[in-house]
């Protein structure tokens, strides 16, 4: 019988690591021992192929696939519907419904293959709402919309999100700065708005409801970031906003 | 001990026609109680809720004859001669007339078992030089009757061998008749309903680190001398059972307080051992589905660091309290909510497991840092016992926790199996350390 001094415990003569730290046991001379006294069999190849394997990607397809059966079966329905109402083979109100559940279809499946690549993601869910945007406009017959108000829109939001977003996560000292550029990415978002308004209804580029938008949310972001880079440096925030005496010093 | 003469419920009386004897094509069928109900709802290869029971002789086990004691004895046992069906709302048994076959043991055991695929038992008999395993699945029944099972096999199989013995004593025998009381669902016998509330129990310390890939199983068995251990436990004035999981909750602590401050910091939550209660204690059951629950002693180590003194009365008057069947008869009947409420019953049982499953992890299971079951002492009738060498009781994979502890003692023997899914046996370290430490000499096997 060996002996495992760093634990205090016996271990079969056969064995030469402690099991329970590792540590070095004394070898036992007589091979034949061993196979007598294992207690468990080697991992045999057939083992090894039956122990389960639920790869990450098998997960993805049986996700995929439940999300599609899912999308589909209400898009039969709707489809089933338009056409009892309708008495024929012809498709009218139900384009729309089924352009919108291919949308939350396509917004699911994009992030469920692209999880780790963030980049892609916007950029996968980006097309899908443009799409989805070209589909519902042409859906009528003729494109009216599209290109003087829903391109530009989403254009405006989809760049300054992206950049509020990089911008966060590059930031080495997260805290109250963050705040801050959501705040400015907004007043962004909301001048892109106006220009785009005024553009489509007037021809001409000026700045109305926004301003009262802009400038509050502004003074807000700047308040934050001086709070964040400057009043940081120079007192404990903590002991600043201490509401409670405390007990001890 | 309760004399509770409840009159069988109306599910326990569907088995009737099943105890009536079940002939070739004829498929009975029963539902599961409510323990297995839960367990295959949460049943998975990640949560495979298999454990196992294992006798190992003085003499290399011949399969043949093996297999011939395994069809001799199933007969007496066809409550377990069963196959888990799907239905809509929920799983059910149906009897399952072909012969379980013995097979070759593994590096890891209680591995996933596809109860549900047909034709498989949720029992495995396998065999690996001198030992006898059987694996069964939670869902069939629980240590108790996985016990009564394997001294019957056994028993079987020394018959077979030509071992005669004047008195089997308790041991169930082929020529038996299967008894009424063996099929019941004791949950539903026994469970009144109570207008107590369910006690909300917090988080625990769940011991942090990554799991293994599904299917790698680590055993670490120690085996002690019964009698040292129950001289140091009688020094306290507790029983075996009290002792080790007092050793469990002190080594438990050490490993939290051996964390760096800030993985401490997020780890300061209460310390509770899961230990089942086999509830025939109780109350007067012979059942032979699952019939046990379970208590949480523990310590608050957010209250400052306890030393083994204080750990030890902090378990033994937990257990004292908690150990009555009062308490049990209110969990029983909460436990059975499930079957009861309608909404639920008609859930369809894949939204049922897929909840299930997902609620293990963060429902009930996180409750408590370990487990710890004790089966206690396996008593043999003398000839049969000069021929069985050891007992043994693995517990089954613990997903959330991690890592779980079985005990069983047998002749002069205490086993105690830890069973873990991380790589490294830092609790069993701790563990088998402290017991040394307090002069109980520990000799470690593992797989």
């Amino acid at each position: 019988m060996s002996y495992c001094i760093n634990c205090n415990i016996e271990v079969d003569s056969f064995i030469e690591k402690c099991p329970l730290c590792q540590s070095d046991i004394q070898k036992s001379d007589n091979i034949n021992q061993i196979l007598e006294e294992k207690k468990y069999p080697e991992l045999t190849k057939e083992e090894e192929k039956k122990v389960p394997k639920i790869s990450g990607k098998k997960k993805q397809l049986v996700a995929w696939e439940a999300v599609s059966v899912a999308a589909i079966v209400p898009m039969l329905i709707i489809l089933a519907i338009n056409m009892i109402v309708e008495k024929g083979f012809t498709v009218t109100w139900s384009r729309y419904p089924l352009i919108g559940v291919a949308l939350a279809w396509l917004l699911i499946t994009v992030p469920l293959f692209l999880l780790k690549k963030p980049t892609l993601v916007i950029i996968g869910e980006t097309l899908s709402i443009i799409a989805f945007l070209v589909l519902i406009d042409v859906a009528d017959g003729s494109v009216d919309w599209y290109y003087q108000i829903a391109l530009p829109i989403i254009g405006v939001i989809i760049v300054v999100t992206s950049v509020v977003v990089i911008i966060s996560i590059k930031v080495k000292n997260k805290g109250a700065n963050i705040g801050a550029f959501v705040l400015f990415g907004i007043s962004l978002i909301c001048l892109g708005l106006d220009f785009v308004f005024h553009i489509t209804d007037e021809g001409i580029v000026t700045i109305s409801w926004s301003l009262y938008v802009i400038v509050p949310l502004v003074i807000l972001g700047v308040f934050l970031l001086y709070l964040h880079y400057r009043l940081t440096r120079i007192v404990d925030i903590k002991r600043v906003l201490e509401i409670r005496k405390r007990l001890q010093t | 001990m309760v004399n509770n003469n409840a009159p069988y419920s109306e599910s326990f009386k569907v088995n009737d026609r099943f105890l009536m004897g079940v002939s070739e094509g004829d498929h009975e069928w029963h539902r599961l109680e409510n323990a297995a109900t839960g367990f295959s709802l949460i049943s998975s290869p990640k949560i495979p809720q298999v454990f196992r029971l294992s006798s190992t002789m003085k003499e290399i086990i011949n399969v043949t004859q093996l297999q011939k004691a395994l069809n001799n004895i199933i007969v007496r046992f066809p409550y377990f001669r069963v196959n888990m069906k799907t239905g809509f709302f929920w799983h059910f048994w149906e009897t399952n007339l072909d012969n379980p076959k013995i097979c070759a043991d593994s590096k890891y055991p209680n591995n996933f078992m596809p109860i549900a695929k047909k034709g498989e038992f949720p029992f495995r008999v396998k065999a690996y030089k001198k030992r006898i395993a059987i694996e069964y699945h939670h869902c069939l029944t629980d240590g108790t009757g996985g016990l009564i099972f394997l001294k019957a096999l056994v028993a079987e199989y020394l018959s077979v061998r030509g071992i005669k013995s004047e008195g089997w004593g308790d041991i169930l025998r082929p020529n038996q008749t299967p008894r009424f009381e063996e099929y019941e669902d004791a949950y539903r016998r026994y469970s009144q309903k109570t207008k107590t509330g369910r006690k909300f129990v917090s988080n625990a310390f769940n011991i942090p680190f990554r799991r293994e890939k599904v299917g790698i199983y680590h055993i670490t068995k120690g085996i002690m001398p019964v009698k040292k251990v129950l001289e140091e436990s009688k020094s306290y004035g507790i029983s075996i059972t009290e002792y080790i999981v007092s050793n469990y909750i002190e080594s438990l602590q050490e490993l939290l307080y051996s964390f760096p401050s800030n993985l401490l910091k997020k780890n300061l939550k209460p310390i509770r051992i899961m230990v089942p209660v086999n509830l025939r204690n109780l109350f007067p059951s012979k059942t032979m589905r699952n019939f046990s629950l379970y208590i949480l002693p523990g310590i608050d180590p957010r209250l400052g660091r306890y030393n083994f003194d204080e750990i030890v009365r902090q378990v033994h008057h937990f257990m004292k309290k908690e150990v009555h069947p009062k308490a049990f008869i209110s969990t029983m009947y909460k436990n059975t909510t499930i079957e009861r409420n309608v909404f639920l019953r008609l859930t369809p049982l894949a939204v049922k497991k897929f909840f299930g499953q997902r609620g293990y992890y963060y429902i009930g299971t996180p409750a408590y840092t370990g487990i710890l079951t004790n089966l206690g002492r396996v008593k043999l009738p003398e000839e049969v016992e000069e021929h069985i060498e050891d007992v043994e009781f693995v517990p089954a994979q613990v997903a959330v926790n991690k890592v779980g502890a079985a005990m069983v003692s047998y002749k002069d023997k205490l086993n105690i199996n830890f069973g873990r899914i991380i790589k490294d046996p830092i609790v069993e370290r701790f563990f088998f350390r402290n017991l040394a430490k307090k002069g109980i000499s520990v000799k470690i096997e593992t797989n």
